[in-house]
């Protein structure tokens, strides 16, 4: 008999309803008939079960919302129904509505109701859409634990089991407390059914209410002996995710893990075992070398490969280094790595990582590393990701070059280089070059891989080009011919799209500037070359304007930097500058358009004249230093910007015009004929220079000859008869290098920092980009744990935090108890001591003397104990927030400081012996909330002044 | 701790979802429509381990469906336990319907 009909759409039913009801009704569910009256009976027809309703959704494509509507209006009508069934059919397909997206929070009462049914087939769908629907918000959910108290008794062990794992979705803590007892006592059923979801339970309902772990926890661990596997493998399951919470709790359990582990057979809960015992032995010393026999036992016998895995982890992961169970593990992982089956291989790799890190003598790395360069190379992204990063760490200076040789051979086969190139520049950067042995072939690598055009790491490649040129000066005489020998390229191979990425012809063009005193002797026509290359390439003036200005400059050091004795490299630069720079004075970019004006007028200023030049050789004179990338920030401000440089004087009446009224239009029309007479006058006499300088293509109207000065130049350039690639040159200029002895290179890895400014802690070092650099963890937690007690910060300043906690008031005593603490903030050279609180004239503290309540006396070290003060309530009887302003004094104390440094600028200071200061803060805040008794005392009491603020 | 269970067949459909925390409808069909992708357009070749998002997932192809599991990823949880849970998964499953198909999902 089906529970409905199935009707075809709802506007069928409709009808259907109005004409037929009493026909359709007299084929009804008997049941449905007898208890309700005819009327009630036509209300019936609505109802559909389930699967209807979703063949009904899914026959309204494209309108489901409407019908869907439709659906929830029948189903508030079937869920006021008296009828069992009907209710319980309705809160289905609610859930069922619930998982679609709508919310069914008006119908939880009808959900309890359901689930208190007798039938089984009925108050199941109660349950299933309470775990769906029930939040810790849902009101009724109180009324569920009378049910589950039922259900847990119930005969059938069906009915027990769906109420347990109901509970586990829908606990609370006010539930869980409740409930407890009833939930402990199903521990120890006869049923291994319901024991081993009550222990599943347990753990969802540890999660809500902590405390009832206490209380449970004996009982839980009997069940660590129960005789049935489920029940077992539930239990460990459950010690093993509480363990990841707080593994220390539960090194007591150690004795019965280990025997479950020597003695099981079941794989599952091996590597449930394994895990717990992952978490436990970095606790428990003496536990690796219990394990040690076990692991070994596992580790030779076990057929299954995922045991195995696991064992294999847990060695590496708790077991001390140089142990024979290690090599044995390390050679199980050996075989994982040359297996045929790709999924074992990607997890050796994964977990090689770990091996690589813990264990840092290198065994068997050569093997290894030839490993993960063939990994590399797999099609699978993800193994390749990790063999990648694997190899990041397995390189030594004695393998990098290998290393990138293959990983950029690869790079040019594979379709997605980018990780592949990543992974260079990342391991050559590390600890400031600490792999790259020989920079000269470094350098040569950017080179090859800056010619990749598309790659997202070009902005990283020309970083690192400039930057080991900067630190490396013995690499310079190579880089800027190697730049050099970038920039021109020759023009056929620009064609081919071989030419290097915009940030490298930025970086190329700043060596070349910069570092032009390394240029190979006789160095007049690397100077001449440079120049021409950087200002009269076809494709620089397309480039962005940053480069652009990168080369303009460079072209104009070049021609302040050309050595003395050459007066005709001298002529011909200044002849280039003249005639290339007015077309980037003609550059939409402004920035171009400034800078090369800007290279113009110094070329102009000198002229070709090498002697005159020689005195602009300080502009370019000092070398650039690499420079910490906080040194700014370290930089002593000297200047306040928000106080005015200069005293405003008041105006003098004599010079005001004789209508200053600023709005009138006329006066302000006199200032500006002033301001334009003013102005036009050094134009005028700029004029004639520029046309005196006889170069016409300098103007903006000039379109002739530059353009054929520029053809000319073209037409020279083919007649170079070398097409060789510069990189070819460039590595059989390396080769030579080598033959001949490769300089010793010395690395400044040390950055230059901010002038004056107070050193760092860390100054001076090599930041380690390496990951075995590990961080303190900050004592955060006695803090946080004061927090919770409702412990406030009143004060936070430079040295010293003042935190206070406001107990009860004790209404008989009139008294206010509050508790202070004090935490220092400063660095531990510095001797905070003395910390006293001043309280408002008006507020009376027993404890307090004329200089307020002592809170340290002597010297305060991390933090200070907690010091009472009992406040006189009698000001605060009124309901509301009140401020408490107090005062702060302490003494500063240090051995090396100079005074006038560091508090030039505070309150109140008062040298002792020239090292001790007094400090005051009055930003203390101390906000005593209280509610008055019965009877509201007169408002005269409130104290407006002397402190006190009503909130 | 396994946060999802998929089933999807070929075409990308979902057979069957299991979620082990709470997502919205939204977010659930932009995770199954991203993973899925992924899944399926990864070769027999390459492993059975994705990391997508917060999760590590293990898929595993069975006929015309595929059954994704996903994982907390920073747990590590056993992957190779994982790939014989789907496996048991899926004999239960043919136990029950008696030579399953991905019809009686």
């Amino acid at each position: 008999m089906p529970l409905a009909r199935v009707a075809p759409s709802p506007d069928l039913i409709f009808q259907s309803s109005v004409h037929h009801a009493g026909h359709f009704g007299t084929d009804k569910k008997p049941s449905a008939m007898k208890d309700d009256e005819f009327g009630r009976s036509a209300t019936m027809v609505f109802e559909k079960s389930l699967t209807a309703m979703v063949k009904g959704i899914r026959a309204h494509r494209g309108n489901e919302s409407e019908y869907i509507q439709a659906c929830i209006t029948e189903i508030q009508k079937e869920v006021a129904s008296k009828n069992m069934s009907t209710k319980s059919m309705a809160v289905l397909k609610l859930a069922y509505l619930t998982m679609l997206g709508y919310d069914m929070a008006w119908a939880t009462f009808a959900v309890v109701e359901v689930m208190g049914t007798n039938r089984f087939a009925t108050k199941r769908p109660g349950y299933l859409a309470s775990s769906i629907s029930f939040t810790d918000q849902t009101d009724v959910g109180l009324l569920t634990i009378n049910l589950f108290k039922k259900d847990f008794g119930s005969q059938s062990q069906y009915e027990s089991g769906t109420a347990i794992n109901c509970l586990s979705n829908i606990c609370s803590a006010e539930i869980s407390r409740d409930i407890m007892t009833d939930l402990l006592s199903l521990l120890s059923s006869s049923r291994a059914y319901l024991r081993k979801k009550t222990v599943l339970c347990l753990y969802r309902i540890f999660l809500k209410d902590p405390p009832a772990l206490r209380t449970c926890f004996p009982k839980l661990k009997d069940r660590l002996g129960d005789e049935d596997q489920g029940v077992l493998t539930a239990t460990v399951n459950t010690f093993l995710e509480l363990a990841r919470k707080n593994a220390r709790n539960y090194l007591s359990l150690v004795p019965q893990l280990y025997h479950i582990l020597v003695n099981t057979q079941n794989n599952w809960l091996s590597i449930k075992l394994l895990k717990v015992f992952q978490l436990l032995s970095p606790l428990e010393p003496r536990l690796p070398a219990k394990l040690v026999e076990p692991l070994t036992n596992i580790l030779n016998t076990t057929k299954a490969q995922s045991v195995e895995f696991e064992a294999i982890r847990c060695v590496v992961r708790s077991m001390p280094e140089g142990s024979a169970i290690v090599a044995l593990a390390i050679e199980k992982l050996q075989t994982f790595l040359n297996s045929s089956d790709r999924n074992l291989r990607f997890l050796a790799l994964d977990l090689y990582k770990e091996v690589v890190e813990k264990f840092k003598e290198k065994t068997s790395l050569k093997d290894l590393h030839d490993k993960v360069l063939t990994s590399i190379e797999e099609p699978d992204l993800t193994v390749r990701r990790v063999a990648l990063q694997l190899l990041d760490r397995i390189v030594d200076p004695s393998n990098f070059q290998e290393a990138v040789q293959r990983l950029l051979e690869f790079s040019r086969k594979a379709t997605l280089n980018d990780e592949f190139i990543g992974t260079i520049l990342r391991m050559a950067a590390r600890d400031r070059y600490a792999l790259v042995e020989d920079f000269a072939w470094y350098l040569l690598i950017l080179g090859e891989i800056s010619r990749n055009m598309d790659s997202s790491y070009a902005a990283t490649v020309a970083e690192q080009f400039v930057d080991i040129c900067v630190r490396v000066p013995q690499v310079r005489p190579y880089a800027v011919t190697l730049a050099l020998g970038l920039l021109d390229t020759p023009a056929e191979a620009e064609r081919d799209s071989i030419s290097v990425c915009t940030p490298m012809v930025a970086a190329c063009a700043w060596l070349l500037g910069e570092y032009s005193g390394d240029l190979e002797k006789p160095s007049e026509a690397a100077f001449l070359s440079g120049a021409k290359v950087l200002l009269t390439s076809r494709s620089i003036q397309a480039l962005d304007a940053a480069t652009q200005t990168q080369c303009i400059w460079a072209a104009s050091k070049l021609y302040l930097a050309v050595p003395e004795h050459a007066p005709s490299t001298v002529a011909q630069l200044h002849e280039l500058l003249c005639s290339q720079l007015p077309s980037f004075v003609r550059s939409t970019h402004l920035d171009v358009s400034e800078r090369a004006r800007l290279a113009l007028n110094i070329a102009n200023f000198y002229k070709a004249d090498a002697q005159s030049l020689q005195s602009a050789k300080g502009l370019v004179a000092e070398q650039l230093l690499p420079v910490k990338p906080d040194a700014q920030a370290q930089v002593p401000v000297s200047v306040d910007l928000d106080e005015p440089f200069f005293v405003i004087e008041e105006a003098r009446p004599s010079f005001m015009p004789v209508r200053a009224d600023p709005t009138d239009p006329y006066s302000l029309a006199s200032t500006y004929k002033d301001d334009l007479g003013f102005a036009s006058e050094p134009n005028r006499a700029e004029a004639p220079q520029s046309t005196a300088q006889g170069v016409p293509s300098s103007s903006m109207y000039y379109l002739g000859k530059s353009d054929e000065r520029a053809a000319a130049e073209q037409a020279q350039e083919p007649s170079v008869p070398e097409v060789k690639d510069p990189l070819a040159q460039m590595r059989e200029r390396l080769e030579a290098q080598r033959n001949a002895g490769a300089p010793k290179y010395q690395v400044m890895r040390d950055d230059v920092t901010a002038p004056g400014a107070t050193p760092t802690p860390d100054a001076g070092q090599v930041p380690s980009s390496s990951s075995t650099a590990t961080l303190p963890i900050p004592p955060e937690k006695e803090l946080t744990d004061l927090q919770g007690r409702l412990w406030t910060v009143c004060h936070r300043g430079e040295h010293l935090a003042v935190y206070v906690c406001i107990r009860s008031p004790n209404l008989r005593k009139r008294q206010i108890r509050l508790e202070l603490r004090c935490e220092r903030l400063c660095a531990p050279e510095l001797l905070v001591s003395d910390v006293a609180l001043r309280f408002p004239s008006a507020a009376h503290v027993q404890e307090a003397d004329a200089s307020g309540r002592m809170l340290v006396v002597g010297s305060l070290q991390e933090r200070s104990s907690k010091v009472k003060a009992n406040l006189d309530s009698a000001p605060f009887l009124w309901p509301g927030v009140f401020d408490l302003r107090c005062e702060l004094e302490y003494l500063v104390k240090s051995a090396s400081w100079k005074p006038q440094r560091l508090f030039g600028e505070l309150p109140r200071i008062g040298p002792q012996d020239g090292v001790a200061f007094y400090q005051t803060a009055s930003d203390v805040i101390i906000s005593p909330a209280v509610i008055a008794p019965i009877g509201t005392p007169s408002s005269q009491r409130i104290p407006t002044r002397d402190g006190f603020h009503r909130g | 701790m396994i946060k999802f269970i998929l089933m999807v067949n070929k075409q990308g459909q979902t057979r069957l979802a299991q979620y082990y925390e709470f997502l919205s409808v939204r977010e659930r069909v932009t995770l199954e429509g991203e993973l899925i992708r992924k899944c399926l357009s990864r070769s027999e070749s390459q492993c059975s381990f994705v990391e997508y998002r917060d999760y590590r997932v293990v898929y595993r192809r069975y006929a015309s469906l595929y059954f994704i599991v996903g994982i907390d990823n920073d747990e590590d949880c056993n992957e190779l336990a994982i790939l014989e849970f789907i496996h048991t998964l899926v004999e239960t499953l043919d136990k029950y319907f008696e030579n399953v198909c991905e019809l009686d999902i």
